[in-house]
């Protein structure tokens, strides 16, 4: 082993790639986190009692993209959206008489297609944690909002999704630090192409340890991706605790 | 004063029973296009116009891909790797639970800290040093590297921890009276009072070790030791063609519906147990 002082860090800052594997990632993370805990909210709200047998098969039905394996899932996106006019996406559009995308051979459309992937994959685990949380709300709450003939609307709006802070911190926070990180999905959907369209930070650290074989660069890299996922930990304790005393 | 006027209601109710079922189609049917592209053929998937059900229920996508690639073994060594992963880990973490939980000995908050901050530890920063460590060990592409970082389990150690200090201290201690060794205490009095927990951390592990891509990508190199997992982006990306239109869409059908098919049987079968496992668990992989 021979030290190299701080040229490994060095490197870094003046890698172009590395600032831009750092931008597609905030992009890809922080959108799919968006979309992914408002629709989870929306849709533990709707499904919350259980109105209908159709609520209970939502519920069922709405985790089981979750279960299936990553690698799996994500191949199954490929079915969806590969790039020829006779996949199920492009032939559905072209019912609304828009035309045939490549999707993720696409660089414009192979992010928000993920992001779309990662919604439809993760949506279902949110939405449990909202209905556990909603579950665990006291009835007490809710009986004196009757007594004042408050409408279903603003009951919702002014108990329902205050009392759920804590319960949108740990979905904000996890889904963040697993959004952070996620590898296997990304690999098997686009390898973090097409060229860099969709190299986030755990595609680019992989690509320089494993395929040109800069460990100490990558482990730089990974140093870096170590202290995004710690500062958000560090947040959602602090949260935790703050939650607690409130 | 609110307006409760049933008609409206009824149509309240009718949006959300139609916003609920879109819901239900968007989440369930790539599913369903998974299951009936496997039995299609790769011509009749990519031509326009497109079939909803195959023109003819087909199984060549599974013979052809059972020439190409040894799904066989795969399947087998997927099961081995999980398996090994569930029992080791049940077994180590579960005495390492129980010690942080009942025992008293020096550093014992210490150890127990750094043992639950490698759950911060993102698996693509741990598999560097894991790499060249098993390198240095002459293990490389063999499935006892794939399996010997996960053997036990800090998240396991965590949550039976967590269900052990429930167990009230007395009955223990009337068991050391009655003269039971400590290994007697945990086999016949600890294990059968926490066995829900057992199965909570069997499901979480089990599942962790078959979707389990990186490690294995990196540590198994011949196709007799792959898992599932990575004969999954070998089926896709064989021959190291990235083109996406390159792809064998039938097989990466039938592949993928191999791969899921164990975990949607389980889940079609324990849904209830299975949900409360995951959520219990978080997203800590």
């Amino acid at each position: 082993m021979r030290f190299v002082g701080m040229q490994n860090y060095l490197a870094i800052l003046a890698d172009d790639l590395f600032r831009k594997s750092l931008l597609i990632t905030i992009v890809f993370v922080f959108s799919s986190v968006v979309i992914n805990v408002a629709l989870a909210l929306g849709i533990a709200l709707l499904t919350e009692k259980p109105r209908s047998k159709l609520a209970n098969l939502c519920r069922f039905m709405i985790f089981v993209p979750y279960v299936v394996p990553d690698a799996a899932s994500a191949g199954i996106w490929n079915l969806i959206f590969f790039p020829l006019p006779s996949s199920p996406m492009n032939v559905l559009l072209a019912q609304f008489g828009i035309g045939s995308q490549a999707w993720l051979g696409d660089s414009n459309l192979a992010l928000p297609t993920i992001v779309l992937y990662y919604v439809w994959k993760n949506v279902g685990f949110s939405t449990l944690v909202y209905v556990a949380g909603i579950k665990a709300i006291p009835r007490a709450f809710y009986e004196a909002a009757e007594i004042d003939a408050a409408s279903r609307s603003s009951i919702v709006r002014h108990i329902t999704i205050p009392l759920l802070k804590p319960i949108t911190l740990f979905v904000v926070v996890t889904s963040l630090i697993a959004g952070w990180q996620s590898f296997t999905d990304i690999y098997i959907l686009t390898r973090g192409g097409p060229g860099t369209a969709t190299t986030t930070l755990p595609i680019y650290i992989h690509h320089t340890a494993f395929s040109e074989g800069v460990a100490g660069r990558a482990a730089v890299l990974a140093l870096i991706l170590f202290a995004i996922t710690l500062t958000l930990t560090v947040i959602q304790i602090r949260g935790m605790k703050g939650e607690r005393r409130g | 004063m609110v307006n409760r006027n049933p008609s409206k209601e009824k149509i309240v109710d009718l949006s959300i029973e139609l916003l609920i079922l879109i819901v239900v189609i968007f989440s369930i049917s790539p599913i369903l296009i998974l299951i009936l592209d496997s039995f299609k053929s790769y011509s009749e998937i990519i031509t326009i116009p497109p079939t909803i059900l195959p023109r003819k229920w087909s199984l060549s996508n599974f013979i052809e891909m059972a020439e190409r690639v040894d799904v066989v073994t795969m399947t087998a060594n997927s099961f081995i790797v999980s398996g090994s992963i569930t029992i080791s880990t049940l077994f180590l973490a579960t005495l390492a639970g129980y010690a942080f939980a009942k025992f008293e000995f020096t550093g014992k908050d210490k150890i127990f800290m750094l043992t639950i901050s490698k759950l911060m530890i993102p698996t693509i920063v741990l598999v560097i040093p894991w790499t060249s460590m098993m390198t240095r060990a002459g293990l490389l592409d063999s499935l006892l590297a794939a399996v010997l970082p996960y053997l036990s389990g800090a998240w396991t150690i965590f949550f039976m921890r967590q269900y052990i200090l429930q167990l009230p201290d007395d009955l223990l201690d009337s068991a050391r009276i009655d003269g039971a060794g400590e290994l007697r205490i945990f086999f016949s009095i600890v294990l059968p009072l926490i066995r829900p927990a057992l199965a909570t951390a069997a499901i979480v592990n089990f599942l962790w070790g078959w979707n389990e891509f990186l490690w294995p990508l990196l540590v198994l190199n011949s196709k007799q030791n792959f898992v599932l997992s990575i004969g999954l982006a070998y089926v896709k990306y064989s021959g190291g063609v990235m083109t996406e239109a390159s792809v064998n869409y039938a097989m990466l059908a039938a592949f993928s519906l191999i791969y899921s098919l164990p975990v949607l049987l389980v889940y079609l079968l324990l849904a209830r147990q299975f949900v409360e496992s995951i959520v219990l668990s978080g997203l800590q992989r």
